[in-house]
Order: structure tokens, then C-alpha cells, then sequence
């Protein structure tokens, strides 16, 4: 009972430290799609008068060393759709190899897999197989 | 990002690689490792719920990009830990942000107009690496080699799992 109390508290406190790193990120802007920028009164044209670290700013006059990024329709399409394939292929190896023991109130693995995905194709397949049409017509 | 489905090839891949030297890496800690290749990627809750939104909610600055982090993937990975049964604290924790850290750095050789990486080391650093990048987000090759490779990784390891059964047992006198 302890032990669980304690589980919960330390779970509350990541939480807590993961909310505080959006905070944090939001305050320092230092969001990682934000671009080394030029300050707004110059440009890549006007003579350099002071040596320094690139100032990192929200994106007015941002550096570009190559064309930009500019994907298609269907680039995005394609990119998004085999990204929820990813999705679900995680969630279901998820659901298949894991359970939830109430008791311990933690996962843990499965002892065997709810679905063997190799074995149930090849179920699958072979009734497909017997229950085919032309199969019968052949018998008969 | 490349697409999600290459970054969790990659944590695939390495993780069951892995598992041919460590036994106790199952193919439900490899899914553990596929789900921490996800996690960055969870930036894209921007699109359901916009940080503004929630700026104005709460009156705190607030950014999602936040997940693309080093400094997220150990948080999570502690996170994802505590919810585990005790024994399987270690190996969660260390294939989870197996699977985090894979996804970053393949990240880091991605194409980026301005020559420089994301701020991948966030909060411990806030380092860019100058990297030209040789693959778009979009592209496919990265995907259709990450899926040749993972392809002959599982079937090499469907070989160890079969050389290493026990042979049919002689029949009985």
C-alpha cells in the first residue's frame, strides 16, 4: 500500500516536471522549429559591424542555406498516412503483449500473446482456402 | 521528422537486434522501444489542441514542441517506468528512451534549410547541430530501407528462434 502510494506520488511529480518543460519551452521560446534569425534592422546583404553568436529569435529574417522545405499533397498525404499505420501497429502490439494487473495497478508483459499474427494469417488463409467457391465446384 | 512509421522501424531494429544478445529483451520490451520512437512526435498534439489554447486557459507560456526533447524523452521514460511492475522497471525505462533517442538522432540528419539541427538537447543543452541533412520528412527512401532492414531483421531473428528450439525428441520406446 505504501509502495503504491509512494508510485503514485512519484507519478505525479513527473507529470508535474513534464507540464513544467512545456512552460518552460513556451517561455524560453525555445521551440526547436524556431530558425537562427538575422535581427530585424539587417540582412544578409548589409555589412557584418559586429562579431557574435547568431541572435535566436522568433522567425522574421531567417537564414536560409538551402531551398525551402515544400512538400506536395500527396507527400503529405503519404507522410501522414504511414504515420498512423505506425500508430496502430504499436497500439496493437501494445494491447497484444501487454496486460493491466489491477491488483499491482502496473502493467506487465503478457505471459503469451493474445494473437499470434503469423498463426492467425495462416487460419485465416485456410478457411478462406476450404470455404472457396471453386474448391467446391472441383469436388463436385 | 521522418514519417512516424520509419522512426519506430528504427527502434524496432535496434531493439531486436539487441534482443539476440540480451534474452531478457522480449518482443513486448521491443514494443516498448516502438512506443518511445512515437514519442517526440507527440508535438503534433499541437494540431488538436493548439498551445495558444492553452496559453489562454492558464495564462502560462506553454509549448507542445517541448516532447521533441532530450529533456522530455527522460521524463516520459521515467514516467512509462513508474507504471510498470518492479521488474520490469530497468528494462522499460532503458528500451523506452532507446526508442526516444533513436528517433532524435535520426532527426538530426534531416534536411533543414537553414543548415543547422532542432535543439534536440533541450534543457541540458540548447546545441544545434550543423548538420546539411540528406532526407526530407517526406521522402520515401528512407522508409522503404528502414522497412528492407527491418524485414531482415525479423527474419533473422525468427532463425535464432528456431535453431535455438530443442530438436524432435525421439520417439518413445
Amino acid at each position: 500500500m505504501l509502495a503504491t502510494a509512494a508510485r503514485v506520488l512519484v507519478v505525479l511529480a513527473l507529470l508535474a516536471g513534464l507540464f513544467g518543460l512545456f512552460v518552460l519551452d513556451g517561455a524560453n521560446h525555445s521551440s526547436i522549429h524556431s530558425s537562427p534569425t538575422f535581427p530585424a534592422d539587417s540582412s544578409p546583404d548589409s555589412p557584418i559591424v559586429s562579431a557574435g553568436p547568431l541572435e535566436v529569435t522568433p522567425p522574421d529574417h531567417t537564414l536560409l542555406r538551402g531551398p525551402p522545405i515544400d512538400p506536395g499533397y500527396w507527400d503529405l498525404v503519404f507522410m501522414y498516412a504511414v504515420s498512423v499505420v505506425a500508430l496502430c501497429w504499436t497500439l496493437a502490439r501494445g494491447v497484444n503483449r501487454w496486460r493491466f494487473d489491477r491488483q499491482a495497478l502496473a502493467f506487465e508483459p503478457r505471459e503469451h500473446p493474445r494473437v499470434r499474427p503469423l498463426a492467425w494469417i495462416r487460419t485465416l488463409l485456410s478457411r478462406s482456402t476450404r470455404s472457396h467457391p471453386r474448391a467446391t465446384w472441383r469436388r463436385d | 521528422m521522418a514519417d512516424l512509421l520509419t522512426h519506430v522501424l528504427v527502434a524496432y531494429i535496434f531493439a531486436t537486434a539487441l534482443s539476440w544478445y540480451v534474452d531478457s529483451i522480449t518482443p513486448a520490451l521491443v514494443t516498448v522501444a516502438m512506443a518511445g520512437a512515437i514519442l517526440p512526435d507527440l508535438n503534433r498534439l499541437e494540431f488538436v489542441l493548439p498551445a495558444t489554447a492553452v496559453e489562454s486557459t492558464l495564462s502560462l507560456p506553454f509549448s507542445w514542441s517541448a516532447f521533441h526533447t532530450l529533456g522530455a524523452a527522460v521524463v516520459v521514460s521515467l514516467l512509462v517506468a513508474a507504471l510498470v511492475t518492479p521488474e520490469y522497471r530497468l528494462p522499460v525505462l532503458g528500451l523506452f528512451f532507446l526508442g526516444a533517442l533513436s528517433h532524435l538522432f535520426t532527426d538530426v540528419f534531416m534536411y533543414n534549410p537553414t543548415g543547422l539541427s532542432g535543439s534536440y538537447l533541450w534543457p541540458f543543452s540548447s546545441h544545434r547541430f550543423a548538420v546539411d541533412g540528406f532526407y526530407r520528412s517526406y521522402d520515401r527512401w528512407p522508409l522503404l530501407l528502414t522497412a528492407l532492414v527491418a524485414t531482415a531483421v525479423w527474419r533473422e531473428t525468427r532463425r535464432r528462434a528456431a535453431a535455438s528450439r530443442p530438436g524432435p525428441s525421439s520417439p518413445p520406446r
